[in-house]
């Protein structure tokens, strides 16, 4: 079944450290999309680093992609952390891998300040429900089945 | 953020429950409900085609309430 899948596998010199990072394109949602499209606007794309994190039951990407990319949240959302809960607002958009553009899954996403990390979104759980990853310690490589 | 539309959320969920028990997706502006639809992208199509891309709720009646969970402290604007 994973072959029939495409498969991203990564290799990086210090996984521990460095943790299962992908390349993704962040769109606005597809209804926007559409609308600049039918409008003859080019909608706007951003390619990020994401860091693949189990520990996320949901997506997340750094506020100013959000504010770049001009969306709009269009719900708010309970939020628990180790250091408390919050409602903070999500943004609807469209995700996709680089080699894979013309496949763009919708997303909703937090926004949140990941400026001092070295990647500008995290994959949760959400996105993860329709992926196998297989993450192979022991020759820091892992694997992102979509 | 949303305030007003989650007042208004809080007051008709029941009802929409119950016209639609398999749940959906409930478009608020203001005080004004615009419908309920049962995929989350028809959802906003339609709310962007009457309001234009500017800030309105787009709600899941399914579940009571949505919590996301981070294994790690997040900073949030």
């Amino acid at each position: 079944m994973l072959k029939s899948m495409p498969v991203f596998p990564n290799r990086v010199p210090n996984l521990q450290q460095i943790g299962p990072i992908v390349e993704i394109v962040i769109f606005p949602s597809q209804p926007i999309f559409l609308k600049m499209m039918s409008e003859g606007k080019n909608p706007p794309s951003k390619k990020v680093i994401a860091l693949i994190d189990t520990g996320a039951s949901g997506s997340c990407i750094n506020d100013p992609i959000a504010k770049e990319l001009g969306l709009i949240a269009r719900d708010v959302i309970s939020v628990h952390t180790p250091s408390g809960t919050t409602q903070q607002p999500i943004y609807d958009l469209g995700f996709a891998l680089p080699s894979l553009t013309n496949n763009v899954f919708p997303v909703q996403a937090l926004g949140a300040d990941l400026e001092k990390q070295p990647y500008a979104a995290l994959i949760g759980r959400d996105i993860l429900s329709i992926c196998t990853l297989i993450y192979n310690g022991w020759d820091n490589s892992y694997q992102l089945h979509i | 953020m949303f305030e007003k539309e989650l007042e208004v959320y809080k007051k008709i969920k029941a009802d929409y429950l119950a016209q639609s028990p398999q749940g959906g997706f409930v478009v608020i502006k203001g005080e004004e409900v615009l419908g309920i639809w049962q995929s989350r992208l028809d959802a906003l199509k339609a709310g962007i085609d009457k309001y234009g891309d500017v800030p309105f709720l787009v709600k899941n009646i399914n579940e009571s309430d949505i919590v996301v969970n981070f294994s790690r402290n997040l900073i949030f604007a």
